[in-house]
């Protein structure tokens, strides 16, 4: 595929919904081009709406931000991830990044909480300090 | 409205052919369906305009046009990572 993508987690679309600069402007500048791709896992959208309700319907008005939806071979990905320890919030953003038929070289996770992806090998957008959930 | 012809190398016409038959649709379909849901370079800017419009409103008051300006860097940069690592794995 051309172009460039990346994976919103649960932590940058709270930062999204807070205002977090590099968040607004990744999100703004993706509607300015084809191609440019913001995936939203259901389940890390899911775990933010829990926290923050409103973000749903900020999520909903923003058309490059495309949501993932969680089919049967994410869902098995996801399930082997939580049962080998890994966060449920972060697992389907994990599955999401890794190589691809579609993104051969994976994608880069947008997150708050980059050593909740450390240990998957996965390449990362740290947002910047003092985001919700952020170090 | 009426119709006009275009015309593509025969690669190409054979392939929208095979594409249009999985989609279960003729070629003059699935080219519609590509114009219509194709943004201009002008649609995509006033869309982009309107989600910074949507941005400043709702979520980040202080949001300027030198954030978009360091976003559309970002993606630039992105998209030249990106595009090596393809021609990377595609050897």
């Amino acid at each position: 595929m051309n172009g460039a993508g990346v994976v919103f987690d649960h932590t940058a679309l709270l930062a999204l919904g807070s205002g977090s600069q590099l968040a607004s402007q990744l999100v703004v500048a993706a509607h300015g081009q084809v191609g440019r791709h913001v995936y939203t896992p259901a389940l890390c959208l899911a775990a933010a709406v829990a926290q923050r309700p409103a973000l749903a319907d900020h999520i909903g008005a923003l058309p490059a931000m495309e949501v993932i939806e969680l089919g049967f071979t994410a869902a098995g990905s996801v399930g082997h991830l939580i049962a080998d320890g890994a966060d449920w919030q972060a697992c389907q953003a994990i599955d999401a990044a890794r190589p691809s038929a579609e993104w051969p070289h994976g994608l880069p996770v947008v997150t708050a909480l980059p050593a909740l992806y450390r240990p998957h090998g996965i390449a990362l957008i740290p947002l910047e300090k003092g985001s919700p959930g952020g170090q | 409205m009426a119709d006009t012809t275009i015309k593509v190398d025969s690669t190409v016409r054979d392939r929208l052919a095979v594409l249009a038959a999985q989609r279960g649709c003729t070629i003059r379909d699935l080219v519609t369906a590509l114009a219509e849901a194709t943004l201009t370079r002008e649609e995509l800017a006033a869309r982009q305009a309107a989600v910074a419009a949507y941005v400043t409103e709702h979520l980040r008051p202080e949001f300027s046009t030198a954030d978009i300006t360091a976003g559309e860097q970002f993606w630039q940069e992105l998209e030249a990572d990106q595009r090596h690592e393809r021609k990377r794995l595609a050897g």
